[in-house]
């Protein structure tokens, strides 16, 4: 072998060796949020082992094979004369091959298996409706709140977030309302397509650990985190190409440590995140509460009066106003309009929170005459995002409605 | 290497110059346009196909380059002025759709079997054409209009369905997508009359004494080729005029608002799509198999394995669709099937690299431009093949689907492997097409510029794709930022890497050495003929023999090539074990 050829070989086992190394030193996954990562990584990590062993072996070998056989120009008549088949050779690499592929199969069906069987009744898990759309998402809770959204964007919270909590099953029930569409967790290896027409489901589990893992690793990255340590955000994209926005549909799945996910699911509920103005928010209050019983076109109604002009109306307890048409909601006996006395109305007192009741205010204001632009000035929803913190007091508990007289 | 000085000559068999200037090859036969609009000679065929998917080659480049170029900021700025608004990502949509439909139906899945496969195939059993010229021809034609079609899509409003045709997306969009199912439906006739033409060849033209297992194992690789295309395609061509018919009749059969079931689109693209994966890449093998037989002068190793295992990646890539769908919905028990069914698909390709080793080991190499491409696709189909693995176990592909994970690898199967045999092949397959020698020097260049620049592109986009960057994509996170910015880079190095090879093979034509007949020493029949061969490929009747015993020819250096030993036929009757 000559000088050229030894060199050759150096290299080649050197470069072997580094990019063992290196294979060895890159941290190919995301970040761990819980959910599947384990096991994904795992797998990963085997299968990125024998792909780095065989790769390099091939590699390796090719080179050697090219480097000490290369042939000299005054060889080009030499023709090699080697075995030309052995039946043994080639069931002897046949088979741990087959024996590795079945093993990775067998690691990945187990894997699968988990992601595949949702959490059981006992389980507790807490149910999200993931809707996507061209091009957004809507996520509705158990609670019936909603939050829809393209981009999350950091600088003002708008945009697509998906509160869960932690430390519990949380079961996707996938939708989608035009194309397909898929909800991919990288952070917790998960993904479902959404497809219109049927229900897909999937389901994650994060831990409180998690978060905290989270949090500190953002703080380490310098990146903003909640000051409070409630919740760790992870990143969620949609992975079914579906048009033009595609990729603007990159929310945010915000995991939050069980004792304060009660206080979100609140806050959830009293602003949507559709940046829904307080008139479109009672709108929608009254088509799920109020309309079967109360018009809102001046339609005479036995069941109740309705609520065209009702705004400023001389009543029993004096001119309709916010505090009155609060009462009515908590307290529906306090006051009987003159031609519904037989009518009892229930409390919708614990079904409809104190936001719920001031967008009610809001759209009884838009049908009564009074200007859009005067009502719109007078709730702090009217922001770009409104995160509902108004309504939380110091221990970050939903505030009690103003005591009614 | 060599300095190829001496003065260049058409030689004969035995290495007697061709003195002829005016000899008839399949190039002067005959004259004017209509001797090859109208022709009927499967190498003329071959090199209007040539023309044709270099062209489409050409058009699918650029879209890549022109996406690559808009992932290269994440910023409202890019390169060019068109910003990220809704244009802008609009034209992405549409550049990478195009750029993925031209370059799958108009350049891969035709590259090798209508170029190589139409040029070699006869000439390998020693025939004058294939079995049925005129199909032949048709399928070009076939190929054209399909190709129109896709030019008229151009014009007509583009598509962004991506090449996969997802319904109910592509059911609904504004783009052309009428006209670019009915495109597609007609090139996969061009892909199927060349399949039929090529199984019939095989079967009923080979001469006395040629066995199965006398075959080139390139014509195995594009028999079990040929297999798919006639069995696959058709399933493809019922699912485009389906969605064509949704789409002009308002039939709800994928769109769901009309009573129709997305998925059963995926299953029924897949069917045919899988299998396409292996039309793409299964000639690619063949092509290797031959290289690296070639230039390590020495007879190939496990000869049966390899043939084996192409009808085993032909018949394996039928049962495995269902991978491309594990987080579609469909049952877990379905899901299991095909992931354990996928993998394989796994084994008869590890046992084609273990043999194309065990046929380097000890061989005497030559390190010549093809031979860089066959070592070249070594290394990038074993990439590609492993990091199959970790898309074929089910809980790993379901973080990996429709990453750049998944990109990065079938980039490197289906580019990667595919058109390195594609360049790798038309450098070996040169001389005798063309009758010219190419630049050696520059034809090394450009494989290693090309190489590299391949690997650049695509090997990060593993690592992207590995931390969740998802596919199709017009906008990103800027966490992912630096991958785009090497993957870019890596597809600038690329292109400069093929217009290196494009200018070798222009030159070449040009200005290269006359060819002689067998400048390699393979003994495959092409090489019997002189190059470039006559109308008829052969003067004389071609010898049969082991395809892979090298000893009947002697290196000639005065020419520079290998000329026919005297007792060839008895050489070819001892074999070489």
């Amino acid at each position: 072998m000559n000088q050229t050829a030894k060199i050759g070989l150096l290299i080649t086992w050197v470069g072997v060796l580094i990019l063992g190394i290196v294979s060895v030193i890159v941290d190919w996954m995301p970040v761990d949020g819980g959910g599947f990562s384990e096991d994904v990584d795992w797998l990963y990590y085997f299968i990125y082992a024998v792909n780095v062993f065989f790769f390099l072996l091939i590699g390796g070998l090719m080179f050697t094979f090219a480097i000490c056989g290369k042939q000299r120009p005054e060889d080009r008549d030499e023709v090699v004369h080697g075995a030309t088949h052995n039946t043994l050779v080639e069931v002897a690499w046949t088979f741990p091959p087959l024996v590795i592929v079945l093993a990775i199969f067998v690691w990945g069906f187990r894997g699968y298996l988990d992601m595949a069987t949702m959490p059981p009744a006992s389980a507790d898990a807490y149910l999200v409706d993931v809707e996507a759309r061209q091009w957004g998402w809507t996520f509705t809770h158990e609670n019936g709140a909603s939050v829809s959204g393209q981009n999350y964007n950091p600088e003002t919270g708008g945009g697509a977030v998906l509160d869960i909590p932690a430390d519990r099953p949380v079961e996707f029930r996938l939708s989608a309302t035009d194309v397909l569409h898929s909800l991919y967790f990288p952070a917790q290896r998960a993904k479902k397509d959404c497809v219109p027409g049927r229900y897909n489901r999937m389901w994650v589990e994060v831990t409180s650990a998690h978060i905290d893992a989270r949090i500190a690793e953002m703080r380490e990255d310098g990146l903003a985190v909640d000051e409070q340590e409630r919740y760790a955000d992870y990143p969620l994209h949609c992975t079914e190409y579906c048009g033009q926005d595609h990729s603007q549909m990159n929310g945010i799945l915000r995991v939050w440590k069980p004792e304060y996910w009660d206080a979100q699911l609140d806050v959830l509920n009293i602003w949507n995140k559709e940046n829904l103005s307080p008139i479109k928010w009672g709108e929608a209050v009254y088509t799920n509460n109020c309309a079967s019983c109360h018009s809102v076109d001046g339609t005479p109604r036995t069941t109740g009066p309705t609520w065209k002009d009702l705004w400023k109306q001389e009543r029993d307890g004096g001119p309709v106003d916010e505090q009155y048409i609060l009462e009515s909601i908590y307290i529906p006996g306090a006051f009987k309009v003159t031609g519904f006395e037989s009518q009892n109305m229930s409390t919708f007192a614990g079904q409809l929170n104190y936001g719920d009741v001031m967008g009610v205010i809001a759209y009884i204001k838009s049908i009564s005459g009074v200007d859009e632009s005067e009502i719109r000035a007078e709730y702090p929803a009217d922001r770009e995002v409104y995160d509902g913190s108004d309504w939380l007091d110091e221990n970050n508990q939903v505030m009690e409605p103003p005591a009614l007289d | 290497m060599t300095t190829l000085t001496q003065p260049g000559v058409h030689t004969d068999l035995i290495g007697k110059p061709v003195t002829d200037p005016n000899r008839e090859t399949f190039w002067n036969a005959s004259k004017g346009w209509a001797s090859w609009a109208f022709t009927l000679d499967h190498k003329r065929i071959a090199v209007m196909y040539l023309i044709g998917v270099l062209a489409a080659f050409f058009l699918g480049g650029t879209m890549a380059i022109v996406l690559r170029t808009m992932l290269l900021t994440n910023s409202d700025v890019v390169a060019g002025g068109l910003g990220k608004g809704p244009t802008a990502v609009n034209f992405y949509n549409q550049a990478f759709t195009i750029h993925g439909a031209v370059m799958v139906f108009m350049f891969i899945i035709p590259a090798i079997p209508a170029v190589i496969g139409n040029m070699v195939l006869p000439m390998q059993v020693g025939a004058i054409d294939v079995a049925f010229p005129r199909l032949n021809l048709m399928s070009f034609y076939c190929w054209l209009v399909g190709a129109l079609f896709f030019l008229a899509v151009l014009v007509m409003g583009g598509l962004d369905t991506g090449w996969t045709f997802y319904t109910p997306y592509s059911i609904r969009t504004s783009t052309a997508a009428t006209a670019a199912v009915l495109g597609a439906f007609i090139l996969g006739f061009s892909s199927i009359l060349t399949g039929v033409n090529f199984v019939a060849t095989v079967h009923m033209m080979r001469p006395e004494g040629q066995g199965w297992f006398k075959l080139p194992l390139l014509l195995w690789a594009l028999y079990s080729t040929a297999v798919i295309q006639i069995l696959a395609t058709p399933v493809l061509a019922i699912t485009l005029l389906l969605v064509a018919a949704e789409r002009i009749l308002g039939v709800g059969i994928f769109d769901p608002a009309l009573g129709g079931d997305p998925v059963l689109f995926q299953h029924f693209f897949w069917f045919y799509s899988h299998p396409a994966v292996y039309i793409m890449v299964l000639p690619g093998l063949g092509v290797i198999s031959e290289i690296i037989s070639v230039f390590s002068r020495k007879h190939i190793f496990g000869y049966k394995f390899i043939a084996f295992s192409s009808l085993a990646i032909a018949l394996f890539g039928f049962i495995v669709w269902g991978h491309h769908m594990f987080t579609s919905g469909q049952s877990w028990l379905l899901n299991a099937i095909f992931s354990l069914l996928t993998m394989s698909v796994a084994i008869p390709s590890a046992v084609k690299v273990f043999n194309w080793l065990a046929t380097m080991y000890r061989g005497r190499i030559r390190l010549d431009t093809p031979m860089l491409y066959g070592m070249g696709f070594i290394w990038l189909f074993t990439i590609g093949g492993l990091t199959g693995l970790f898309l074929a176990a089910l809980n790993t592909d379901i973080h990996f689907h429709d990453t750049y994970f998944v990109v990065a690898h079938f980039h490197y199967v289906m580019v990667g492997s595919t058109l390195f045999a594609f360049i790798g092949g038309l450098y070996y397959w040169w001389p005798k097409m063309f009758g010219k020698m190419y630049d050696e020097k520059w034809g090394r260049i450009g494989a290693w510029v090309v190489f590299i620049g391949f690997n650049l592109t695509f090997f990060i986009q593993f690592l992207a794709g590995s931390r969740g960057m998802p596919r199709r994509y017009a906008n990103y996170p800027d966490e992912y930022q630096v991958y785009h910015h090497i993957s870019t880079l890596g597809s600038y190095v690329l292109t400069i890497g093929l217009f290196i090879v494009l200018f070798n093979w222009i030159h070449s034509i040009r200005k290269g050495r006359p060819a002689p007949a067998n400048p390699w020493g393979a003994n495959s029949m092409e090489w019997q003929s002189l190059s470039p061969p006559p109308h008829l490929n052969f003067d004389t009747p071609p010898k049969v023999g082991d395809p892979y015993n090298f000893d009947g020819w002697k290196y000639d250096p005065d020419i520079d090539a290998y000329v026919m030993r005297d007792d060839y036929e008895e050489i070819m009757a001892k074999g070489q074990h």
